[in-house]
């Protein structure tokens, strides 16, 4: 390679580095239905809308402003070979996630290229994941957990209040809790909530008691005449 | 009481064989392959590359074959193949499917029309709608069941001086406690917990206490209640006079609880009590760490009078209870305060009104553990002299109960729960039986340690 050649990779190599950003983004899905607006933007730039068949770019932040908004995209966050089914069809996502009502939620980690995440700030979001194929399924963390799947549909909501939401409807997913404790497993059909500052859990419904006004003897005796004192 | 715990323990065990079945039988649905395909579809239509997409949709059809979005959009591909007759079937089976296809009925149908005319249009993809299932969907059913042991110092509530026949013809002393066990079950029903709207629910509790040596204290309930709720919480539940509904997480300025039901009250076996009652409740939350709960409600109370229970109990209690909430940073720290008034028809001896302030504090202790302490001081004025039992020329009955309980929790797992609970109660009372003789005060302490199972 010819010296200045090398030079000014050099130059682009220490400025990438020092941006701690690729210069090129890497695209890791589609925006396959977009409705009716959804606002995106990259650290750094200016936010502009999504339009249907938009790349989606690692680390783009998309932000769903409306209750009504939603937003289907299609992704290959681990950057997997696509995988050939019998009859020769190849898959280039290798997972779904449908975005509705006010959504806030980054695709990637534009710092960690090799990582497999999404971050849901907040909003509700449903996932599909391709089983076996062969890509690590994407961690999504939200304020108050950490959700590793294990090839599985799921659901999450984030509440700033409610806390965190996760429902399972195929396969399996780890809930770890960011205020500490054992992850939890949640298996299709199930269900837990991390609330802030909390740990996993089912809330229960709190069962009522029954007290008697009187004491029940009293109806017995005062029925029939009144107690006697002891002799 | 016997035939409701039957009752109880075939309905579990259906539900439990039903979610076997429903989890291990046949070839299940492959929900998140079928949506990847959809996807894959979806993508290669927007690209112009319809024999594809056509392959796409038809796998993922065959991958959830309830779900009617594929088989519409592959009917719509077919239809732009110029394959109508296909396309005729498949959106015709769209909308047959358990689950109806992710873009507005109308449209469906109208391609639908197309297909069947087979005329040569290129119909453009439709918009997709997001399906209608709450994304914290917690499914048809939960439940928990419960265990605990304790001791009781007082189970009879009797003045510590006053000796009574038990109904064996035995006499009790007021001061003679009695170990307990406790037995609870409840279960949730949620017919349409898979749509958004009004929560709609029904739910069946039956609980049985046993006590050691005064079994003819042994106390069966089953109680049935349905309900319609408005608003979301950050618990998940609406707390209404009768109990708890199940709502979507999150926060809500207003929400309201409508709630009827009926109890069935068994005394070691024999009918005591059965009472139809009906609430509203209602919840203003006027800040985020403030809110407003207003409740009313009204039973229906029939005495059976036979053994322990007194037919002239049996009337209609009136009752409004206004609450403040009041939490600290988080959902799970939080105060309530409230006022209670109450009518109560009866019998004139136990005809009566009662004012109550009560007060309740939830507080986490650490990550698994939290407590909950609650207090109450009641009054009860009785309207008629005939409620002095003793002394039908005496004043009318005035009773005064303070009481007070502490419960410790320890959140085991996400769905075990370890309960101590501590209750004190204490009541005076101006009825006397005599000179020198004891009267209706009592005092009563429990201890119970327990363990819930969330389900």
């Amino acid at each position: 390679m010819p010296p200045k050649l090398l030079c000014r990779a050099s130059v682009l190599l220490a400025l990438w580095l020092l941006a701690g950003t690729p210069l090129l983004a890497q695209s890791v899905g589609v925006a396959i239905r977009v409705n009716p607006q959804v606002d995106a933007y990259l650290v750094g730039k200016e936010v502009h809308p999504l339009r249907r068949n938009d790349p989606i770019e690692r680390g783009l932040t998309v932000l769903l402003r409306d209750p009504s908004s939603f937003l289907l995209v299609g992704f290959n966050l681990g950057g997997c070979l696509p995988v050939t089914r019998e009859g020769g069809l190849s898959h280039q996502f290798t997972g779904t996630a449908s975005l509705d009502g006010r959504t806030e939620m980054d695709f990637g980690d534009p710092k960690d290229p090799s990582a497999s995440r999404l971050w849901l700030a907040l909003g509700r979001i449903a996932m599909k994941l391709l089983p076996n194929s062969g890509c690590p399924p994407p961690e999504t963390r939200t304020p108050h957990a950490v959700i590793r799947p294990q090839g599985t549909a799921f659901r999450v909501l984030v509440d700033s209040v409610a806390g965190t939401f996760v429902g399972v409807d195929e396969g399996s997913v780890m809930v770890q809790a960011e205020a500490g404790g054992e992850p939890v497993e949640v298996k299709a059909g199930q269900w837990v909530l991390v609330p802030p500052g909390g740990l996993p859990k089912r809330p229960g419904r709190p069962s009522r008691n029954f007290d008697h006004d009187d004491p029940p003897l009293l109806g017995c005796c005062t029925g029939v005449e009144p107690p006697k004192p002891p002799q | 009481m016997t035939r409701a715990v039957r009752f109880s323990v075939l309905l579990f065990g259906g539900l439990s064989l039903f979610s076997a079945a429903k989890a291990g039988g046949g070839t299940a649905p492959q929900i998140a392959a079928s949506g990847v395909d959809l996807v894959e579809g979806l993508a290669a239509l927007e690209a112009g590359r319809e024999a594809e997409a056509a392959d796409w949709f038809a796998e993922a059809a065959r991958l959830d074959p309830e779900s009617g979005s594929p088989r519409y959009w592959h009917g719509l591909t077919l239809l732009r193949l110029g394959r109508a007759a296909e396309a005729v079937e498949e959106l015709a089976a769209s909308l047959a499917v358990k689950r109806p296809p992710d873009v507005a009925r109308e449209r469906v149908l109208a391609d639908l029309e197309t297909a069947r005319r087979a005329e040569p249009v290129r119909l453009e993809p439709p918009e997709v709608v997001p399906d209608e299932r709450p994304i914290d969907d917690r499914g048809l059913w939960e439940g928990s069941v419960g265990l605990s042991a304790g001791i009781d110092s007082n189970p009879n509530l009797l003045s510590k001086e006053l000796i009574l026949p038990r109904p064996s013809g035995a006499l009790v002393r007021g001061g003679e406690g009695d170990a307990l066990g406790l037995l609870d079950a409840q279960l949730g029903v949620y017919p349409f917990h898979a749509r958004e709207g009004p929560n709609v629910g029904a739910s069946l509790e039956v609980r049985q206490s046993h006590y050691r040596d005064f079994g003819y204290l042994d106390l069966g309930t089953a109680r049935g209640l349905v309900g319609i709720a408005f608003g979301r919480d950050p618990l998940g539940f609406l707390e209404g006079p009768l109990g708890t509904a199940r709502v979507p997480f999150g926060t809500s300025r207003l929400s309201a609880l409508l709630q009827a039901g009926g109890s069935d009250y068994r005394l070691d076996g024999a009918s005591y009590l059965r009472v139809w009652e009906g609430a509203a409740s209602l919840v203003l939350q006027e800040t985020p760490g403030t809110a407003t709960r207003l409740d009313l409600a009204g039973a229906s109370r029939g005495f059976s009078g036979r053994g322990l229970s007194d037919a002239r109990r049996t009337g209609r209690d009136l009752s409004l209870q206004v609450s403040q909430l009041l939490w600290r940073g988080r959902r799970d720290r939080v105060l309530r305060l409230g006022v209670l008034a109450m009518d109560r028809q009866a019998h004139q001896a136990f005809a009566a009104s009662r004012l109550a302030g009560n007060a309740g504090l939830k507080w986490p202790l650490g990550l698994r553990w939290k407590m909950e302490l609650e207090g109450e001081l009641r009054r009860d004025r009785y309207d008629d002299q005939e409620s002095n039992l003793f002394d039908l020329a005496g004043p009318p009955r005035r009773d005064t109960l303070r009481r007070g309980s502490l419960a410790v929790i320890w959140e085991a797992t996400d769905r075990l729960r370890w309960i101590a609970r501590g209750a004190l109660a204490s009541r005076t009372s101006n009825v006397d039986l005599g000179d020198a003789l004891p009267d209706l005060d009592y005092r009563r302490t429990s201890f119970t340690l327990g363990v819930g199972w969330v389900f």
